[in-house]
């Protein structure tokens, strides 16, 4: 004969799982942040052959030539100052272009800008791997691709 | 900023750290202290909202129940048997012995009371019956009248205590009220004289004493003695009778009777301490006799080795004695079982709201004080002490009435407490009892009139 | 031609790139989870109470999770590549406190729930909205402005309506909002923008003061002024758990912004120097220090709220006495000041550390978006912003649990306000928003998709479009 009733159990039986959802719901959260984190951090470990670009033109202001740029990380180049790249040229769009790593060489790639991205002299419409000695330009400036040597 | 971003993080990570546990330090490490506060008004709550069991007597009349949260006393004549339940001042007695039951917390299923427990829903307890025969119980208050004393009657048989009264007695629903001055009456009305009141006996300690003398052998019922000046000297210390006996030489069994110190006292340094330790003992003297309640031990003296005149007064029933009224009627009750020390109890059952049988309070025994024919003398002493002797008040019409008075000394410059203790039919003996009077005077003058009457009533209830 | 045939693969990363993966699936599978204790919670009630389910005062419940359903969908439908797990989080946190409210004052949950709505709009409006987050940026002083316009109103015509002796709401009895709640968000943007812009004259151009070097007080001035007279009218107006947040938001920028840990320190010990000052100077400081070092001086009066506080966590245990079961009413002001006691007492210890997790996983998902952002301002916003929450929770419970005195500060979202969940709505739609700009230039970086595509993609705002 139970004094319990099946309401009783029920209860407990919700309050408990109360708890535990609230559990499993943290803890679902808790992988989605580690899939993320490791996301980025495999894409931060993917071996890079390290790069630089020379400037070797530049439109007054964005100067002086010579500068070089040290490519170990995706680059954004543009008129904006949230690019990596800023420059002050009026023919350079907000976003102009950006150079990341392909998983086999460095790519540029245009980003819709007025003007275009020219690597060696031809416009680039889609994403180009940049070789040694590769002459990448926006707008008036114009840098020198370097790798080391292979 | 990357860094500084992150070393926040981190601090954040610290911060929400110490909250967790500051929230276990109260949850779980302070809990039991905070969850039984008395600041805590859950407390009162859950007692609102749980049924505590009801005490009831062997006839199912309600002696303590719970209404409104708390707790109050249909008949505070029971007030010592049934305790009190209050949450500043404490639980006593049954309230406290079979608090598991009362609140329910013992059940007979163990998987139910862990789904209970973590439910943390509101608890029915269970019904607590007690060996109780409210209708003794009120007769004997009414003997007593307006005394002070104890009275407490066994079921021979059984060891059931069926009357416990403790006077004066209070109203246990209203302890909290009345604490502080229950508390400072100078006649303690808290206190259960039954079992925790400690007096020195009297002569009804001459039963101990003659039972162990004609058990041991150093005595028999017929052995002429005598006592011609009522009194005697033991090292320089004199011992007189309470009463000179009518003859200057007679039996034991009259000396009995006739309660003589003198003859007792020599009788005890005859028996000598080992004997008289001994079967102090298998009475259950010098500890505290198992039982529900709270109980005082008792004890035959705080002297070792006794001086000759110790173990002489002791024999008589006076020296560093300290008994219960409780023990008096374990050592009556002996007698009527053939030597046999019954174990006494007061809780009869525990019922479950279901109506489950979770206790049941069962008969004992505290092992053989003496031989059966011991025990048969002694019914024949207590017989001849109330036909002929100065028990003569307790003497009922149509039933032969066995016992022993005693006249202890109280305090000095007041009257001496009253004692009486009774076996009755003799024969076949039915209940034990023992009276105490304080300041009554003679044992035959309060004591043995209350028995008589107390008697008269349990063998009517049958 | 070499274009097309120098195309090489891009990493796998976690670029949800392609066209068809535009719906927000994460949040999407999350969002049950989070709503999932809130309805099971409903149930307990339900069966506790005796009442149906769809009875009256469930029904705000309900419709809030619908809520979190139309901002979900609104999200994706807005191509919003916001973070997936800041609406979730936000969603549970923010149900538990529609179930705390119904469970404690359930005459009040349709006011909770009508603060929830205009919130989830605002914070909408924010994040899908055609404007970027950096144009905050240009509204430092204004928002400055604004913040001191509104305590200057609150002082002069700020009213008292639940009694709690401090005048700090503004409106009618029947509605008021607390400026306080917005004047964080206000306080923030200006710092942000503010150290953002004077960040390098901090930390480069120092000045030697004796052993220290310290940044011109030419630059540090403003600063220091604009907190100190913000400080200075919330203590005059007794709103201690206030400054206490402002005092510690502003270390915080600071400290990220210039990057020197020692700032942290003076600050502390002006803080304690502030403090002690307080003590000596107000009454109402001292009564509340006072209580907190001991709550049982006077259990029936002044520290009946604390006392009681304790009483019920204590009365808790592990797994909680049952919601609806325990006795949380008996702290004053439970659904304001105390649901994380309220909710530990029904619920247990268990589920206080889960309610924990879920504001610490908030907090580190705030600063992943911090982390994550190019510009110092989005950074400093995004972390500041983020400091608000966690500092206002870590004082709120910090004083339910007796471990400092107790303020008025809200438990964010869950606590019943409207100011309060109005202003961290908003708080949230300005992280979304940020993480959604933050999440359309890295999708970029990483997608190697043509142009063209992009164009498609990235939907009719493109507020991160090149400029023709």
């Amino acid at each position: 004969m139970a004094s319990v009733s099946l309401t009783d159990i029920l209860t407990l039986l919700a309050r408990l799982a109360f708890v535990l959802l609230l559990y499993i719901f943290v803890v679902s959260v808790l992988f989605s942040l580690r899939r993320t984190i490791r996301a980025t951090a495999a894409a931060a470990h993917e071996p890079r052959v390290p790069a630089r670009l020379v400037l070797t033109e530049a439109a007054p202001g964005d100067g002086p030539t010579g500068r070089v740029v040290t490519l170990d990380r995706p680059l954004l180049i543009g008129r904006r100052p949230d690019c990596d790249i800023a420059l002050r040229d009026d023919s350079v769009s907000g976003h102009h272009a950006q150079i990341a790593w392909g998983g086999e060489s460095w790519q540029i790639e245009d980003l819709g800008s007025t003007n275009g991205t020219l690597v060696n002299g031809q416009r680039a419409t889609r994403s180009v791997a940049l070789r040694s000695g590769d002459v990448i330009q926006a707008g008036s400036a114009t840098w020198r691709v370097e790798l080391p040597e292979a | 900023m990357d860094r500084q971003i992150q070393t926040v993080g981190s601090a954040f990570l610290v911060g929400f750290a110490l909250l967790a546990m500051g929230s276990g330090y109260w949850q779980i490490w302070r809990a039991p202290q905070l969850a039984n506060a008395a600041g805590n008004p859950r407390v009162v709550e859950a007692e609102i909202r749980a049924s505590r069991g009801r005490i009831l007597d062997r006839t199912g009349q309600a002696l303590a129940e719970s209404q409104d949260g708390k707790r109050v006393s249909a008949r505070p004549v029971t007030a010592h048997a049934t305790g009190y339940y209050s949450r500043r001042y404490g639980t006593t007695a049954t309230e406290r012995a079979f608090d598991r039951y009362l609140s329910g917390r013992e059940t007979s299923d163990t998987l139910e009371s862990w789904v209970r427990q973590l439910a943390g829903g509101p608890r029915r307890g269970a019904d607590v019956t007690l060996t109780l025969d409210l209708r003794l119980q009120e007769a004997a208050d009414r003997a007593l009248g307006d005394k002070r004393g104890a009275v407490v009657v066994l079921d021979v048989a059984t060891g059931q205590v069926v009357a416990m009264l403790s006077k004066p007695y209070f109203d246990p629903g209203r302890l909290d009220e009345d604490w502080t001055k229950l508390s400072q009456d100078e006649a303690r009305p808290l206190y259960n004289r039954v079992s925790q009141g400690l007096y020195v006996p009297g002569s009804t300690f001459k039963a101990v004493t003659a039972a162990a003398a004609l058990d041991s052998a150093v005595i028999q019922a017929g052995t002429m003695v005598s006592d011609p000046t009522g009194d005697t000297t033991i090292d320089g210390f004199r011992i007189t009778d309470s009463q000179r006996p009518p003859r200057p030489t007679f039996d034991f069994a009259h000396a009995f009777a006739w309660s003589s110190n003198v003859i007792f006292a020599q009788l005890g340094l005859q028996l000598g301490e080992e004997r008289m330790r001994r079967y102090a003992e298998r009475f259950g003297i010098g500890k505290a006799l198992p039982f529900e309640l709270e109980t005082s031990p008792t004890s035959l003296t705080r002297t070792t080795p006794m001086t000759r005149v110790l173990l002489a007064s002791t024999a008589f029933g006076q020296g560093e004695l300290l008994i219960s009224p409780l023990q008096m009627a374990v050592v009556a009750a002996t007698f009527g079982r053939d030597g046999d020390v019954p174990s006494p109890y007061i809780v009869d059952t525990a019922r479950a709201p279901d109506g489950d049988v979770l206790y049941r309070g069962r008969p004992g025994s505290l092992g053989k004080a003496t031989s059966a024919q011991t025990a048969a003398t002694m019914r024949s002493f207590m017989a001849l002490a109330v036909e002929e002797g100065f028990g003569g008040n307790a003497a009922l019409p149509g039933v032969r009435v066995g016992g022993k008075t005693g006249t202890a000394q109280s305090v000095p410059g007041l009257p001496d407490h009253s004692w009486f203790i009774g076996l009755a039919p003799i024969d076949k003996p039915r209940y034990a009892v023992a009276v105490i009077v304080e300041f009554g005077g003679f044992g035959a003058l309060e004591a043995a009139p209350v028995t008589r009457q107390v008697l008269d009533a349990a063998l009517k209830l049958g | 031609m070499s274009a097309i045939a120098n195309r090489r693969a891009w990493p796998a990363g976690r670029s949800s790139v392609a066209l068809s993966r535009a719906w927000r699936w994460r949040e999407l599978g999350l969002l049950p989870l989070a709503g999932l204790p809130c309805v099971v919670g409903a149930i307990v009630l339900a069966l506790v109470w005796e009442r149906p389910l769809g009875d009256a005062r469930f029904l705000p419940i309900y419709a809030f999770l619908g809520l979190l359903l139309v901002s979900h969908v609104t999200l994706s439908i807005f191509r919003s590549r916001s973070d997936q797990l800041l609406l979730p989080l936000v969603g549970a946190l923010a149900g538990i406190g529609m179930l705390s409210v119904t469970r404690l004052v359930p005459i009040l949950g349709p006011r909770q729930l009508m603060w929830a709505a205009l919130g989830i709009v605002v914070m909408l409006v924010v994040a899908v909205g055609p404007w970027e987050a950096r144009l905050l940026e240009r509204y430092k002083y204004t928002s400055a402005a604004a913040g001191i316009v509104l305590v200057g109103l609150t002082l002069v015509f700020g009213i008292d309506p639940n009694g709690s002796g401090a005048r700090l709401w503004l409106g009618t009895d029947q509605l008021s909002f607390q400026p306080s709640e917005i004047l964080k968000v206000l306080l923030v943007v200006f710092l942000a923008g503010y150290l953002a812009d004077k960040r390098e004259l901090l930390t480069t151009s120092l000045v030697r003061v004796g052993p220290l070097r310290l940044p011109p007080l030419a630059y540090l001035a403003p600063l220091v002024a604009m907190w100190g007279i913000s400080l200075a009218l919330l203590v005059w107006q007794r709103d201690l758990g206030a400054a206490i947040l402002f005092f510690g938001v502003f270390l915080v920028m600071l400290y990220i912004a210039v990057g020197q840990g020692w700032y942290v320190v003076v600050g502390s010990v002006l803080f304690f120097a502030g403090g002690v000052i307080c003590y000596g100077l107000f009454s109402h400081v001292r009564l509340r220090v006072e209580v907190w070092l001991n709550p049982w001086v006077d259990p029936q009066g002044r520290s009946y709220q604390i006392a009681q506080a304790l009483y019920a966590l204590g009365s808790g245990g592990l797994f909680g006495s049952g919601l609806g079961n325990g006795y949380p009413l008996y702290v004053a002001a439970a659904h304001t000041d105390f649901p994380f006691v309220a909710l530990s007492e029904e619920a247990g210890l268990s589920a206080g550390i889960a309610l924990l997790m879920l504001y610490a996983l908030l907090v580190a998902r705030g600063l992943q978006v911090a982390l994550s952002a190019r510009l110092p301002f989005n950074r400093l916003l995004a972390a500041g912003l983020t400091s608000v929450l966690a500092l206002q929770t870590m004082v709120i419970v910090g004083g339910n649990l007796k471990l400092i005195p107790l303020t008025g500060v809200t438990l964010p979202f869950v606590s019943y306000g409207g100011s309060s969940l109005l202003a961290n709505f908003l708080i949230l739609g300005v992280l979304l928003r940020m993480s959604h700009e933050e999440q359309v230039l890295r999708v970029r970086a990483e997608s190697g998709l043509s142009t063209q595509l992009q164009r498609l993609w990235t939907g009719k705002f493109r507020p991160l479009a090149a400029r023709s």
